[in-house]
């Protein structure tokens, strides 16, 4: 994923953005632990994000704990401390890499794959890991790049067609962080629409680069006009708030609160002006 | 039942100006009609009924009389539990189509409308696929359907009031009405038009 799904820092309480900066640091960590340090460079918001609702679930309160950044030594900053659901996202951040990679290197002409013929067996190791843990995860992120493919094979199919592989997919991986039927329900709701939100919001951000370099994009074959886009973010947003509203957050409620209200539509926003920026100056 | 104190969000110290604040607050976000052919609907429908009970028993507890009004309207909240609620407004060409839809089976209600020839598809026929479109979240062509719905029949209260929930949502409403209570968006509006009046009055004298 892509860094889309993350709050609006300035109406953040101060303590809140303590706690969600030691989530990420504590995700930095997990992916570096399980996955070896190269693997710090999957570390997106839409993770911490995932490892927040997740742990918001949970019974036991989460845990903060002091220490130093490998990165910054110098400055004592709080993180997460390790628990099941951090390394579910973790594991879940390994195999959208390789599978991202694997996707990249098909689609890519032969110089610039090159780059990622070399990430390749890096991942690769790291999927198998996480692989051997979620393997339920690992079939559906497969499954969805299966079906994405399908979908990019018809120029013609829309926006929903383009979005439904990848809204699917988190829809069935936000599935997995309940046992419960209920709370199965409104994740598996609200992950479709988180899915929705982040595919648009990337064909937005990509449309002038994918334009140029005649690559694929849902957006060269709808309707593009900004108003449109808009509307239908805006949309997206309504329906995973109206599915998060029934959630009984725990903990953390809230940063979650602040990211799918201000922070989702402070990304709409910012992404459809930077977008479509380039878009009008082609 | 959980302390109806916590289904609220309050302290049990609260007044009760607190109690009504929290409680409309959150029949508001329940309300069934934002939850409206969603597949969660069954479920905002159990927490309504979940904030309600905590706030009669919140009054209950209190045994205040002058909130007895506030529990009269409580229960005309819990009234609505429309979910489909347009339903048999009109006669439907589709009820088998109808009852798939409201059961949550949605790939059969599908396949019952994808067998309509293209020449018999009506407005109600664009209104079903467009809330089954809905339902599997596909919701910029559910829109188009729903239009199309509405557009073929300008006069069917059940499609207008899908366009406009739609409609509303599009434009952010949903997002805005959460957090800033559209009634306070009202009451901010008259408040400022008397501030208005206010400010000029002092100006001019």
């Amino acid at each position: 994923m892509f860094g889309y799904i993350r709050p609006l820092n300035p109406e953040l309480k101060v303590a809140d953005l303590e706690i969600y900066k030691a989530v990420y640091c504590g995700l930095c960590r997990a992916l570096s632990r399980s996955y070896g340090p190269a693997a710090r460079f999957v570390l997106s918001y839409d993770f911490a994000f995932t490892t927040l609702l997740h742990l918001s679930l949970s019974e036991t309160a989460p845990k903060l704990e002091p220490g130093r950044c490998p990165y910054k030594p110098l400055s004592r900053t709080p993180h997460l401390e390790d628990c099941p659901e951090l390394q579910f996202s973790a594991g879940v951040a390994a195999l959208m890499l390789y599978h991202k990679i694997r996707d990249d290197i098909a689609d890519k002409p032969p110089l610039p794959s090159l780059l990622y013929r070399t990430a390749l067996p890096l991942a690769h190791g790291a999927r198998r890991r996480a692989a051997s843990r979620y393997p339920e995860a690992d079939a559906i992120i497969a499954a969805a790049m299966e079906r994405q493919h399908t979908v990019e094979l018809c120029d013609k199919s829309g926006l929903d067609a383009a979005c439904e592989p990848s809204a699917t997919a988190l829809s069935e991986l936000f599935a997995l962080m309940s046992e419960k039927e209920d709370e199965r329900r409104i994740l598996s709701r609200l992950g479709y629409m988180m899915g929705r939100f982040v595919y648009t919001c990337d064909a937005v951000a990509d449309l002038a680069q994918d334009r140029k370099n005649g690559s694929y994009n849902p957006l060269l074959h709808t309707d593009t006009h900004p108003d449109a886009l808009r509307a239908s973010l805006y949309l997206t947003q309504a329906e995973a708030l109206s599915a998060y509203e029934l959630l009984r957050p725990r903990h953390f409620r809230s940063i979650l609160d602040n990211i799918l209200t201000v922070g989702m539509r402070h990304t709409i926003d910012t992404v459809l002006q930077e977008g479509l920026k380039h878009e009008q100056s082609l | 039942m959980s302390n109806p104190y916590s289904v609220l969000g309050i302290s049990q110290n609260a007044t009760d100006e607190e109690v009504r604040t929290a409680y409309k607050e959150l029949a508001r976000k329940y309300h069934p009609d934002n939850y409206v052919n969603n597949p969660l609907a069954d479920l905002a429908a159990e927490k309504m009924k979940e904030v309600n009970a905590a706030y009669d028993e919140i009054i209950r507890l209190r045994q205040e009389p002058q909130n007895s009004g506030q529990s009269n309207q409580q229960s005309g909240h819990a009234g609505y539990g429309g979910y489909g609620g347009y339903q048999g407004q009109t006669a439907s060409r589709y009820p088998d189509v109808r009852r798939l839809i409201s059961q949550g089976r949605i790939t059969e209600a599908d396949e019952i409308l994808n067998g309509i020839p293209v020449e018999q598809q009506d407005a109600e026929w664009h209104f079903l696929k467009g809330q089954t479109l809905y339902a599997r979240g596909w919701l910029d062509d559910a829109i188009r359907h729903i239009q199309t719905a509405a557009l073929l029949k300008p006069g069917n209260p059940e499609y207008q009031a899908a366009v406009r929930q739609f409609t509303a949502a599009q434009q952010g409403y949903a997002y805005d009405g959460r957090n800033y209570a559209q009634c306070s968006t009202c009451d901010l509006c008259t408040t400022m038009m008397c501030l208005n009046c206010l400010c000029n009055g002092r100006l001019c004298c």
